[in-house]
């Protein structure tokens, strides 16, 4: 148990962006700092298509500060740009 | 002050109710336009992360009555297809004076269309 890895990151495709990637949710490995540059970098991995620009993180319904820190196993909503009204 | 928060896909009915201590009663109602960036459609189709939305909404009503009190906001979202000329969003303020329920009304509808993720997922064709 002792050389367990983190648990992943669980991220969920939301409004245009699920059509734009093809799929609505993935499993990202846990960055190994923590950071949200991290973050981004491993999902730029995993779809080398072009995410669009302007996305934010939430988590647990609430957006998430630039600089705060990604825990394992996070459930992290990627939100684009909202046209609601 | 009260809130009453629903997103719903059935079409929207919000008669006023008002108590005898609201001065004021601003209601902003948005419909479907016919048309979406020049071209003539029939509808459009709303989708949200609706937990998400509605812990959104209520934290943003929170603090703009924060500023602007009011007595009572009421808010409805529509959500799947909506038909052209029928309305997709209602807020209703009820306030003791017109400029913080003006006031609160419309700075929510910019926060709105900043900060509440709900999107126009697709435009249907005339």
């Amino acid at each position: 148990m002792s050389n367990s890895s983190p648990a992943p990151l669980r991220v969920l495709f939301l409004g245009p962006l699920r059509d734009q990637l093809g799929c609505a949710s993935a499993t990202i490995t846990f960055p190994s700092d923590g950071t949200q540059a991290a973050f981004w970098k491993a999902l730029g991995e995993k779809f080398p298509v072009a995410l669009p620009k302007h996305l934010r993180l939430a988590r647990e319904n609430e957006f998430l500060d630039a600089d705060a820190p990604l825990h394992p196993g996070d459930e992290l909503a990627l939100i684009p740009p909202v046209s609601g009204g | 002050m009260k809130l009453d928060i629903l997103l719903q896909r059935e079409p929207i009915v919000l008669k006023t109710d008002a108590p005898p201590e609201a001065g004021a009663v601003v209601r902003f109602e948005g419909r479907v336009r016919a048309d979406e960036n020049g071209r003539a459609i029939r509808a459009l189709v709303y989708e949200a992360y609706q937990p998400m939305a509605e812990r959104q909404i209520e934290r943003i009503l929170r603090e703009l009555g924060a500023k602007h009190p009011c007595l009572s906001v009421r808010l409805r979202h529509r959500l799947g297809e909506v038909p052209v000329g029928k309305t997709a969003i209602v807020i209703e303020a009820l306030a003791a004076h017109r400029a913080e329920a003006f006031a609160l009304t419309s700075a929510f509808m910019d926060r709105l269309k900043q900060d509440v993720p709900i999107w126009k997922m697709k435009a249907l064709e005339a």
